[in-house]
């Protein structure tokens, strides 16, 4: 942590940020132990209880008596994982699809880009709701649904990164000195998609998070009595006027990490290209 | 050149942008005069600072520079005048061409509008009068059928076209002085023979002074009366054109002619190279800058930083502690 | 003794937005082994056109071009692969040639990865040093990145990476117009260099004739994709014979002349799009007549191998009534 302010040289919001999701991350593995409770506890006697304090309940409790400090760190928990490994997947199948059809060009490229585009024009609750009709209301069916849209966005904007660089003069060189397909594309390339893409791939954390608590609001994505921040916020959303509490909490740490991505993102772009330096 | 104070006269003009760990001097205390009607070459690499020199004399830095010395226009003070002042002097008192001609037109309004505009803005013109006096001035620029292209896009005309245009918006409020930025490096040398041509006539009928930027020793030996030759942001060398190149004084002078290749010269001779590069930009200098590249360069030439003196045989001045002796380029 | 490049008829036509556009219409020459031809035009020309036809970056329409006689064009992609060892090529703006994520050594060293993997990275490191060398790069420089050089260095790189293969040609695309003069004078001087001691043939793409006229013994002029004239660099520089290679030598700006004021009269190249019927030259030639238009004229060849593409290119230069005299620089 010493050496952080070498990490984003003029980037004071990449390093808060950065701090701060090592923070909730660190809250969100150690802090339920700190706590008394377990997510799916029922303390009958504290039913929707503001945050402050009695029996611990820091940040209160829902309409089931359940601890909502316990249950939102379990909600960031799921949601990050969901999200960084739905990230994962899209960024190799998008990043593939995307380099390939860019640097290829002509007709290769057109059909795999429309296949892209008729991915995208699906409608995607009922996509979804397909889906939980066919496969059932399971973890796998949630990972089918974000990663059939994941990678879509991914592959876009590394066709057009792999385009602009198929005809840049250094990949005419390449070509002209005899340097196989392969080797151009794995090492000239992708080394020069890494900082769209690893920014890219930051953005769309947020947004699979997103995806997912959009999901699980509507009730198709984590079940209960699981937690993540989107079933959290659709039982918050319910009790708005009279706990407002309920939907505050996780929704100030959806947003806390949306933010803090986003900024680190931009720090990373600024930290990875050569020029910028 | 003359001893009254001509059209154009710089004392000290020094532009300097600050920067995160320091900041870059681009011109470092040139002296230049310029008389009334006459055609002055600035000469140099990239990294002179011959473009800044020239931004900064109608007041089109960047807000970030910062400016000293004097540039006195026809005894009336530049330097520190106000925005609308300044708005007035450029166009009406000082014409400026820029060197891409693509991006210094705008891409969506016809030609003929851009003329008018800037007609109208330094005079009273009507717009009827206003637009005989662009299709007037296309006429004199030599641009063929002047009533067609005033109606044209300048994406519609070819790059010798669209930079004819560029001079003719610089003319029509009828400046002392044209100030032309390596205007014809992005054009054909075909092309560039008839902006030259163009030039040197547009000197003699009207009577405009010419500062013209180029890093082309030919191109300025060509067409200018006088020539200054720039390095580092400083001025090294300035005098008649033709005493200048033909008998350099300065080391570096000698040293440009000597590396661009001439028609008369034997074919299977190799360049006389000068070895190193011009110093990076932002770079402290304490004697002359030339003297790190320079065959001449003795030990006092590091210590001090020559100045410009005049008394340079065939007129002019030079910087140098050591000038070559007038025997002719090495 | 086979030439090195021998090219045919070559002919490249795109197809864009506006139209059709003919970029090289019946190109032939040959390049012999280590010869330096130049070959010189304005914009639309298709000068850059001709270079990246032969390396095969772009596809011809037409023609053929053949490599010590074996077929380029149509050669398949494995044997082309390995000839690239051999055919090399130096690009114009010196920063865009290199990629950014590379350092110099590694830029330099990788076409021996690609066509000798059988050298052990000692031997390349090796070969790379004494290359860097040779081209004047101190050896500190290998380890920085391209942003952080001039273009002078960038450039010097980049004749490095073409040369450290010992090919037999390189293919030369305006590689001094992004420079300073002082640097391209330390660049022709290096290619020159290199063609003397490695033997290597050099094709010299640039508008810049007097340059061409140092490094190059015969030279290629091409207006609107169409060879003007083509022949050894003394008697073309001295007296030319075509009309367009006229008018550019007299408005080249060069030190040691002043410029004949006919030369105002220039005009404009021709849109490529719309080339004029017959000699694509004559709505600029002030020796154009009528039949100009009728035909291409063909291009003839004397016995010194000087060619022209000029139907009065003989009766001109016998100074018939309303010759103008080509002004004529020593060579």
């Amino acid at each position: 942590m010493i050496g952080i302010r070498r990490w984003f040289p003029g980037h004071p919001a990449a390093r808060t940020s950065l701090c701060l999701l090592a923070a909730i991350a660190l809250l969100a593995v150690a802090g339920p132990k700190l706590s008394p409770w377990r997510f799916d506890d029922l303390d009958w006697a504290r039913i929707a209880s503001a945050p402050g304090g009695e029996g611990q309940h820091w940040f209160g409790t829902d309409r089931l008596g359940r601890d909502l400090f316990v249950r939102t760190l379990e909600g960031v928990r799921v949601s990050l994982a969901i999200g960084l490994l739905a990230t994962l997947v899209s960024l190799l199948i998008g990043v593939t699809w995307g380099a390939i059809a860019g640097f290829a060009g002509g007709r290769v490229e057109a059909l795999m880009m429309r296949i892209v585009d008729v991915f995208y024009s699906l409608p995607y609750v009922f996509f979804v709701i397909l889906l939980t009709v066919t496969l059932g209301r399971t973890p796998s069916t949630l990972f089918v649904a974000i990663g059939a849209v994941g990678w879509l966005t991914m592959a876009r904007v590394v066709r057009i990164q792999a385009e602009s660089l198929r005809h840049r003069e250094f990949i005419a060189a390449a070509i002209a000195l005899g340097v196989p397909t392969w080797r151009i594309l794995v090492r000239h390339i992708l080394p020069n998609l890494a900082g769209a893409v690893l920014v890219y791939a930051t953005l769309t954390v947020p947004g699979m998070i997103l995806i997912e608590s959009f999901l699980s609001f509507l009730g198709l994505g984590v079940q209960e009595p699981a937690a993540s921040l989107g079933n959290l916020m659709a039982q918050g959303a319910a009790e708005m006027e009279a706990a407002p509490w309920m939907l505050l909490v996780p929704c100030s740490f959806l947003v806390a990490i949306v933010l803090a991505l986003g900024f680190v993102g931009d720090g990373l772009r600024d930290l990875l290209d050569p020029r910028e330096r | 050149m003359s001893a009254e104070p001509g059209l154009l006269e710089i004392r000290g003009l020094a532009v300097r942008f600050p920067g995160d760990r320091h900041s870059v001097t681009a011109v470092d205390g040139v002296d230049l005069s310029l008389g009334r009607g006459r055609r002055l070459g600035l000469v140099g690499e990239s990294g002179a600072g011959k473009t800044q020199l020239a931004l900064a004399i109608p007041g089109l830095l960047p807000g970030a520079a910062v400016v000293g010395g004097s540039v006195r226009l026809d005894g009336e003070e530049l330097l520190g005048a106000s925005a609308s002042r300044l708005r007035s002097v450029r166009g009406a008192r000082i014409g400026f061409v820029f060197q891409d001609p693509q991006t210094a037109l705008t891409p969506h309004l016809t030609v003929g509008t851009q003329l008018v505009e800037t007609a109208r803005a330094h005079g009273k013109l009507g717009r009827r009068a206003a637009r005989a006096a662009a299709r007037q001035l296309l006429e004199r620029v030599q641009v063929p059928d002047p009533a067609t292209r005033l109606n044209q896009y300048p994406h519609e005309l070819s790059g010798g076209l669209r930079q004819r245009v560029l001079i003719a918006i610089a003319l029509i409020a009828g400046p002392q002085l044209l100030i032309a930025d390596e205007p014809t490096t992005a054009l054909d040398v075909t092309v560039e023979a008839g902006i030259l041509a163009l030039f040197r006539e547009l000197n003699a009928e009207l009577g405009t002074a010419l500062l013209l930027v180029s890093h082309d020793l030919a191109v300025v030996a060509d067409l200018c009366e006088d020539i200054a030759v720039m390095y580092a942001g400083r001025l090294l060398e300035q005098g008649p054109a033709a005493a200048v190149l033909e008998v350099p004084a300065h080391p570096y002078t000698a040293a440009l002619a000597g590396a661009s290749p001439r028609l008369d010269a034997p074919a299977e001779a190799p360049l006389a190279a000068i070895a190193g590069g011009p110093p990076a930009p932002g770079a402290v200098l304490t004697g002359c800058a030339f003297a790190p590249r320079c065959p001449r360069a003795a030990p006092r030439c590091v210590v001090e930083a020559p100045l410009l003196r005049s008394g340079r045989p065939g007129g002019g001045a030079v910087a140098c502690h050591y000038p070559l002796a007038g025997a002719g380029p090495p | 003794m086979t030439p090195l490049l021998a090219v045919r008829g070559l002919g490249v036509e795109y197809r864009t937005g506006r139209g059709r556009l003919r970029a090289l219409d019946g190109v032939g020459f040959d390049v012999g082994q280590a010869e330096a031809l130049g070959v010189v035009g304005e914009s639309g020309s298709g000068k850059s056109t001709l270079a990246r036809a032969i390396l095969r970056l772009v596809p011809a329409t037409r023609g053929s071009v053949s490599w010590l006689g074996r077929d380029l064009l149509g050669m398949a992609r494995k044997d082309l692969r390995r000839l690239r060892r051999d055919l090399t090529v130096v690009f114009q703006d010196p920063l865009a040639s290199l990629d950014p994520r590379f350092t110099l050594a590694t830029a330099v060293a990788e076409p021996l990865i690609v066509h000798s993997p059988e050298l052990t990275r000692a031997a390349r490191q090796r070969a790379v040093a004494q290359i860097l060398e040779r081209v004047g790069l101190a050896p500190s420089l290998a380890s920085r990145y391209p942003h952080e050089l001039s273009g002078g260095q960038c450039q010097r790189a980049a004749i490095a990476r073409a040369m450290i293969t010992r090919p037999k040609l390189v293919v030369c695309d305006e590689p001094l117009s992004a420079l300073d003069v002082s640097v391209q004078a330390q660049i022709v001087n290096l290619l020159r260099d290199f063609q003397r001691e490695q033997g290597t043939a050099l094709l010299l793409i640039s508008h810049n004739l007097a340059v061409v006229r140092r490094l190059c013994t015969r030279v290629l002029v091409l207006y609107l994709g169409r060879i003007m004239e083509l022949g050894p660099r003394a008697p073309l520089y001295a007296a030319p014979r075509h009309p367009y290679t006229q008018l550019l030598l007299e408005c080249v700006p060069t030190l040691g002349r002043a410029r004949p004021v006919a030369a105002a009269g220039a005009g404009e190249p021709a849109s490529p799009f719309a080339p004029p019927s017959g000699c694509v030259f004559r709505t600029r030639c002030r020796h154009a007549l009528g039949r100009c238009a009728d035909g291409v004229p063909e291009l003839l060849a004397d016995d010194s191998g000087h060619a022209v593409a000029c139907w009065r290119s003989g009766e001109l230069l016998a100074g018939a009534p309303g010759t103008v005299t080509a002004p004529s620089p020593a060579s």
